[in-house]
């Protein structure tokens, strides 16, 4: 994000467009709660009336995949209203002719039977985002990174912040949250097909000299090309193209979209090797198995979504034939020909900042303790902790710098609802269990309050149409497949929407997803598929049903992990 | 001296449920139930956690046919003693919060040193204030956004007497007698 997140605090008003900080990040959220209490504006834009509506000057219902409409329509307002600064989008911008040929065609009336947004509300919005004194910062989240149009969403959120000067200067700029933990340090540190550490280009030849040197290679051993996305894996593998996956931290049954097909893909691989801390559904058909060390038993750094590096320590030693997942890369190198040795993460992490400019300042006595850096970072003077806000001034990182302005036209979701499967299904998270639920679902506390088969949220109406009463176990199918899960009836929700948070193994939502990525961000759409919902009239049998599923599962799994349950002699397996 | 409570501020409470996985926490031993006291609540627009109000005159006290809730004014609570309760659930019916729940386990069923087999053992399951915590109630010190506190006598006090305040503030504006508005 432009922003830093304690910074929120301190915006004269926080716009939320797609993000439930309640659910996703309560400690983002606790900063929101304090930005109100100082006397911030809180406007909030989602189809669900979340936590953070409640304390909201302005809540906005919008309906759900139309996310391009209404904020073409909200800068035809902010145009239209004259809070666009000029003399800003002069000197810093380029292209708000084009920019406007676009957003001139959404007005408020006019996109209204599509966002089913009141053109009034809108444009009070519009007025309290783009005039705030102090600055406006909008925070947005995976209601925006999962959807079809969700590149150009990006887009379009980023030029209405630089037309109405709401980024380049303090408290002010968007704030886009990550869905998992440590997902920015994954990008900072290259763990993408197409970027090295720090962003820096794979297809960059002078790139590729810098790290090939660096590592004692000839540059032709580093890849020119750009790699395929996890989310492709399945479809490829399918298609003959990846022939071994090497799944580390993930569980993509689980997590990923159209599962039960991922399945069948990924049981066609010629080798699969996953290296995770819990039997995953994931796990259970790999070929191989590397035990790693949980958060709690190693050390390292991570990065929260406001480019804020954080050191963090072990707690306990590893157990068993555990090792760090930076002791197993090594090895696994080692034994294919590049001898890899490091003695500790210190020594992985100066390597690493001394090939990535931005990040050169971010030494591990900065981050001792409480300590921080957040980059860009490039001084290694032990009282800059790096930069809070981005573009300051107005200054932007592309080759002119200057923000260029970029509109779309609005496009309806991929699978709309219909006669056969009436309800749209979006994937969302609930606060308590995390991700894939490999974690979570170990922890006592967290398990007794919520477990299997996890929920649907269904509004009432739709509900009662249905004959559901709430906390009764419902059948939800769509084109992929069906599952069993517990119906929590939700006044909070938009009519015709159904939601479901995606880590609950027997109540699988990911068996019902449509499995759509655009062809950029390769990001799956999982705000948007067809799904229909129905009652069981036979409770007792559905109850015994789910509970005979988990049980089955869980034995399943820990058949699978009995194998590793030996006593190791002498020296791990892997040394 | 009145029972204290736990009072949460619903404008501030992000629903995020850190409060009873915090009361599961504590009770989380031996002798003791790990389940959460305290139950946050979701309507159209409000979040908040329901506990038990610890009432002066209270309906489960009344309700309770073997003592096995009491009034506790040492502790300024309305207490438990589990070895009573007989699990049959007039204190769930009279209590108008919904804050107190009977749950039971299977326990052995034992005479001397002898075992004789297993019966339901019954539990009530309500706010007790976390008197034995010395930090206070666990899930106040837990609240996120410090959305709870413990209600006693002395906080009451000081809420009414803003509330009076604030009320004859605007009182002054109805006076008969001209000058006895300050300027």
């Amino acid at each position: 994000m432009s922003v830093s997140i304690p910074g929120l605090e301190d915006a004269g008003c926080i716009m939320l467009f797609g993000y439930n900080p309640a659910a996703s990040h309560p400690i983002v959220a606790r900063r929101i709660v304090r930005a109100k209490q100082k006397g911030a504006k809180i406007i909030v834009i989602d189809p669900r009336y979340i936590e953070t509506a409640r304390i909201a000057d302005i809540y906005i219902r919008i309906n759900n995949g139309s996310n391009i409409a209404f904020l073409n329509a909200f800068a035809n307002a902010c145009v239209e209203g004259g809070y666009i600064d000029k003399e800003f989008i002069e000197e810093h911008t380029t292209g708000f002719d084009a920019w406007y040929e676009t957003i001139k065609k959404y007005t408020p009336e006019n996109t209204q039977k599509i966002t089913g947004v009141d053109p009034a509300t809108l444009r009070a919005a519009a007025k309290m985002y783009a005039t705030s004194e102090t600055g406006s910062v909008l925070g947005y989240g995976m209601g925006v990174c999962q959807q079809l149009q969700n590149v150009e969403t990006v887009h379009t959120i980023a030029s209405l912040a630089c037309v109405t000067h709401n980024i380049g200067r303090p408290n002010s700029g968007v704030a886009p949250v990550r869905g998992q933990n440590n997902v920015q340090g994954s990008c900072d540190m290259g763990m993408l097909p197409n970027m090295y550490p720090g962003y820096q280009k794979v297809t960059d030849p002078k790139v590729r000299e810098k790290f090939a040197k660096a590592w004692g290679v000839p540059v032709e051993k580093l890849s020119d090309h750009i790699g395929y996305r996890l989310t492709d894996v399945g479809e490829n593998a399918a298609a003959g193209k990846v022939h071994a996956f090497y799944n580390f931290g993930e569980d993509p049954l689980q997590t990923e979209p159209d599962a039960d097909e991922l399945k069948k893909q990924l049981q066609g691989l010629d080798l699969l090797i996953c290296q995770d801390i819990f039997m995953t559904q994931t796990c259970e058909i790999a070929d191989v198995i590397l035990p790693g060390t949980s958060w709690g038993e190693h050390d390292g750094v991570f990065s929260a979504s406001d480019r804020t590096f954080q050191r963090f320590t072990a707690a306990v030693p590893p157990k068993g034939e555990c090792r760090h997942d930076w002791q197993i890369f090594s090895e696994i190198s080692t034994r294919m020909g590049y001898p890899m040795h490091y003695e500790n993460t210190k020594e992985i992490w100066d390597e690493m900042r001394s090939l990535c400019p931005n990040f050169y300042g971010a030494t591990y006595e900065k981050m001792e303790g409480l300590g921080y850096a957040q980059w860009p970072i490039t001084s290694t003077d032990p009282d800059d902790h790096g930069t809070p806000t981005l573009f300051l001034g107005g200054t932007f990182t592309t080759p002119d710098h200057k923000a260029h302005l970029m509109a779309h036209d609005w496009e309806h979701p991929t699978e709309l609802p219909d006669e056969d499967y009436p309800l749209i299904l979006c994937t969302v998270r609930e606060v308590g269990h995390y991700s894939c639920r490999s974690m979570t679902g170990n922890c006592k506390a967290l398990s007794v309050l919520a477990d299997e088969p996890g929920f649907i949220q269904i509004h009432p109406e739709d509900a009662a149409a249905r004959g559901i009463e709430d906390g009764q176990i419902v059948r939800a199918w769509s084109r992929r497949g069906e599952t069993y899960t517990r119906a929590h009836l939700n006044p909070r929700i938009n009519k015709g929407t159904v939601y479901m948070t995606y880590q609950w193994w027997v109540g699988k939502c990911n068996r019902l997803t449509l499995h759509h990525t655009d062809n950029r961000s390769h990001t799956p759409e999982d705000k948007f598929s067809a799904c229909n919902v129905e009652a069981i009239a036979d409770q007792t049998w559905a109850e015994k049903h789910v509970a005979k599923e988990y049980a089955e599962l869980k034995g399943r799994l820990a058949d699978e992990a009995a194998a590793q349950e030996v006593a190791p002699k002498g020296e791990p397996v892997l040394a | 001296m009145a029972n204290k409570f736990i009072v949460p501020d619903p404008g501030v409470c992000i629903g995020c449920k850190t409060c009873m996985a915090a009361c599961l926490a504590k009770h989380d031993r031996g002798g003791e139930m790990a389940i959460p006291r305290l139950s946050v609540t979701y309507t159209l627009t409000v979040s908040a956690p329901v506990a038990c109000h610890h009432c002066m005159d209270a309906p489960c006290v009344n309700a309770c046919p073997v003592g096995a809730l009491y009034e506790d004014p040492a502790n300024h609570r309305v207490a438990i003693r589990q070895e009573r309760c007989i699990g049959c659930r007039s204190c769930v019916m009279a209590c108008p919060f919904g804050a107190v729940d009977i749950v039971t386990r299977t326990e052995p069923l034992v005479a001397g040193c002898e075992v004789f087999g297993t019966h339901e053992k019954a539990y009530v399951i309500k706010c007790d204030l976390c008197v034995d915590r010395p930090e206070g109630p666990a899930c106040v010190q837990a609240c996120l956004t410090k959305s709870l506190r413990l209600m006693d006598e002395d906080e009451l006090a000081r809420m009414q007497a803003q509330k009076r305040t604030d009320a004859v503030a605007g009182a002054g504006e109805l006076s008969s007698i001209a000058g006895a508005r300050i300027a």
